[in-house]
């Protein structure tokens, strides 16, 4: 078993202070458009804004304030919604973090609709904080000033907070920075591959292996409440369900079912997996209260009923079966009983994963001899292809259901797998750093 | 060393033996119109014999594969009822000769209608017969004949030996002239159910070399192919021959699907390999399967060639006789 790295337990033990609200330090003049983006049609155009770079402590040169703003750049770039406005010009127009930005030479010189400026500091009784503002440049006005305070090194979390609170203002969604994700490390070749479980913050950084390579295993899905994963594992000779706690490293076998079991995945709450068994040849979806180990089937069908998905309010389930011939989605309730098929285009629909905002599905879609993934609404309209490959599969949302990751395998002999991710309301995939080939991605939730 | 999976099977001779005596004891003139069951593939290397028998009507069918091939397997009996005459379409499936013990005039051998299960008996492939030749000489068979699923017309004991199947082949050999009843085995390997395994030294590697490790399967299918279902036969015969090792059956899917679609996939094709070798007659407890989806291809490149050899079931031979 591996031990934990220190620095992971700084990170999942240090909690970070709490955000504390920074006054304004201009007065706030007449405002007749909140700087605000709306989401719901897509974006147009990104909002140019600038992030400057921290400075240290008392206006000294700190190494880690050019890095911070520069993960807040990656943050919001990442996006697509925002646009980075270098701030060599206009990082002069600012003199220190407590003094307001001359806003006209800003202005001037540049396009910024948005700046942040910011600083590393400590708190009276010792401890390091990050602190910064949003400006609102037209306005001449502070939109949001906070400070995190915590361990140094968990800047980079406190980076990715900053750039949460950045997008939620500027927005009104959640941001989904300060998240990791899960995933399959692939090395050596396709008839040899040896797979490990990793994770890592969601831009590639702090990776981390959670298994040695001995045993294969595959789809890891994150909890939606907790730093816990459930994934499936071929320790026993045959795939089964297994709990793993990332911060402990306590693992466990879920159930010790007669057949193999597969495709798990968490209730909305975390409180139950939701998996395949396969008996006989035969697979059907069940559910396990994690607490109480009690084990609930919900279909009986000769069919391959597999890749169950909780609605968020966890009231259904969306699966793919295909007890009508061919791969199709179909939605139960979540005590199970009549299925509804839901997916009606040409081709096969795979790996249902429903939204965490609850208004659409994500898949994979099987069609031509090609691999896309897609989204629709929960009655099965509005379909919408995002991409295009020869194998793409395995979506995963962000958290606020905005985002999808998915990855994406190249073809021949020496074929590899890469983790991409899109926005849902439209762009391109760009890839997803990692450390070699990867795959089966699953995003985590929000770390607070 | 005799096997000792060999016990069960040797409990349903008894039973066997009880039908063939009544059978023997009927006017051997009747026709042996019995039904004969089988794997359905017999005694590839038996010539059918000949003689001056007439023929009678019998049907065979195959377990688990319908009729078994050349239809009725017709034992003959002769005028004077004493002749089993291996000619025609005796047991004849797939070449070999059932019940076929070939007879001419010549020969001493009158088979006074003691061989009871040549009269197209067949269970499980069981024959156990106190056959009285001509010459007088009462020919006491207290063997079993392991050949589990084998039609065993055919096999017609001739001395006093134990037909452990090592070496063993069931699956007569009737012969003009009369000067060979059978051929037992292949000196130098093992048969069984009309398969025999020249140089058998029951390894792995013998299995996966020489007997067949590996089905395929059509892409998004689990149905079980005409050559499928043969290879399986014959490792179900090799496994009858080899109660020692025990059983995975690995299933696997091309890379065209998704990831847990095609674990279930794998598993559909699994159990179908599991289903038709127990119907064969093999223990369910010395069989397991497994899936691994799209995990372990054999094949690396991405056109329909290399797909369709993934798409496969391995049998992995495991150690110990069961799980």
């Amino acid at each position: 078993m591996m031990t934990m790295s220190s620095a992971f337990r700084i990170l999942g033990a240090a909690c970070l202070g709490l955000a504390a609200l920074l006054a304004p330090i201009s007065e706030a003049r007449a405002q007749s458009q909140p700087l605000k983006l709306t989401l719901d049609r897509g974006v147009v155009e990104p909002l140019p804004i600038s992030i400057l770079d921290f400075f240290g402590q008392g206006g000294t040169a700190d190494p880690l304030g050019p890095q911070i703003a520069q993960v807040i750049e990656a943050d919001l770039a990442s996006t697509n919604v925002f646009r980075n406005v270098p701030d060599a010009a206009i990082a002069p127009m600012v003199a220190s973090f407590s003094a307001p930005p001359r806003f006209n030479d800003v202005r001037t010189l540049s396009n910024a609709a948005a700046l942040v400026t910011g600083e590393i500091g400590t708190t009276p009784d010792g401890r390091f904080a990050l602190r910064f503002r949003l400006w609102d440049v037209a306005a001449q006005q502070q939109i949001a000033g906070i400070q995190y305070t915590g361990d140094r090194t968990a800047w980079r979390r406190m980076a990715h907070r900053a750039s949460d609170a950045i997008y939620e203002r500027l927005t009104g969604e959640a941001g989904y920075f300060e998240t990791r994700i899960v995933f399959v490390d692939e090395r050596g070749p396709k008839n040899q591959r040896v797979k490990r479980l990793a994770v890592m913050d969601y831009d590639g950084e702090n990776l981390e292996y959670l298994t040695g390579g001995s045993s294969l295993v595959l789809t890891p899905r994150f909890s939606p409440r907790s730093q816990e994963i459930t994934y499936i594992s071929y320790r026993d000779g045959l795939p089964r369900v297994y709990l793993l706690d990332i911060e402990s490293r306590r693992q466990e076998i879920l159930g010790r079912f007669p057949g193999m079991t597969f495709a798990p995945r968490f209730s909305p709450d975390g409180s139950r997996v939701l998996m395949s068994l396969s008996r006989n040849g035969n697979t059907d979806v069940y559910d396990m209260d994690l607490r109480s180990r009690q084990v609930t089937r919900l279909t009986s069908n000769s069919a391959i009923d597999t890749a169950p998905s909780y609605s968020p309010d966890g009231s259904r389930i969306v699966f793919e079966s295909d007890r009508g011939g061919s791969q199709q989605l179909y939605i139960m309730p979540a005590s199970g009983g009549s299925a509804k098929r839901i997916s009606f285009g040409s081709g096969r629909y795979a790996t249902p994963v429903w939204s965490p905002r609850g208004d659409l599905i994500a898949f994979t879609k099987i069609s031509g001899g090609r691999f896309g993934i897609g989204v629709m609404d929960p009655s099965g309209g509005s379909e919408r292809v995002l991409t295009d490959s020869f194998l793409d599969e395995s979506p995963t949302w962000a958290p606020n259901g905005r985002r999808l990751m998915f990855f994406r395998e190249t073809q021949g002999s020496r074929g590899r797998s890469q983790l991409f991710s899109i926005d849902i309301r439209g762009g391109k995939e760009t890839p997803v750093a990692t450390p070699g080939p990867a795959s089966d991605p699953a995003w985590g939730p929000v770390m607070r | 060393m005799r096997p000792t999976s060999l016990r069960p099977i040797a409990l349903v001779a008894i039973a066997v033996l009880a039908l063939s005596g009544c059978a023997s004891k009927k006017d051997p003139t009747a026709d042996g119109s019995t039904t004969a069951t089988g794997l359905g593939k017999f005694g590839p290397n038996s010539p059918a014999g000949t003689g001056a028998g007439t023929p009678g009507a019998g049907t065979a069918s195959g377990l688990g594969s319908g009729s078994l091939p050349g239809g009725g397997a017709s034992v003959n009996g002769s005028a004077t009822g004493d002749v089993i005459d291996g000619s025609g379409t005796v047991g004849a499936i797939d070449g070999s000769t059932l019940g076929g013990i070939g007879q001419n005039g010549t020969t001493t051998y009158a088979n006074q209608g003691a061989y009871g299960a040549n009269n197209g008996l067949v269970d499980g492939g069981i024959i156990s017969a106190s056959p009285q030749y001509s010459d007088g000489t009462v020919y006491t068979d207290t063997s079993t004949y392991a050949d589990s699923g084998s039609v065993t017309g055919g096999v017609q004991p001739y001395d006093n030996s134990l037909f452990d199947n090592s070496g063993a082949a069931s699956g007569t050999t009737g012969t003009t002239g009369g000067s060979q009843y059978s051929t037992y085995g292949n000196q130098n390997g093992n048969a069984l159910g009309g398969y025999s395994f020249p140089g058998d030294n029951g390894q792995p590697s013998y299995f996966a070399t020489q007997v067949g490790s590996r089905i395929l399967f059509a892409t998004d299918q689990s149905v079980l192919t005409d050559n499928a279902r043969e290879t399986l036969r014959r490792q179900t015969a090799w496994l009858q021959l080899h109660p020692e090792h025990s059983v995975i059956l690995e299933g696997h899917a091309d890379e065209r699907g998704t990831r847990e679609y095609n674990l279930a996939l794998g598993a559909r094709r699994a159990e179908a390999a599991r289903a038709y070798m127990t119907s064969l007659g093999l223990a369910a407890g010395r069989l397991r399967t497994v899936s691994y989806g799209k995990e372990r291809p054999i094949s690396v490149g991405s056109n329909p060639a290399e797909w369709a050899k993934n798409r496969r079931v391995d049998t992995a031979l495991g150690n110990g006789a069961s799980f």
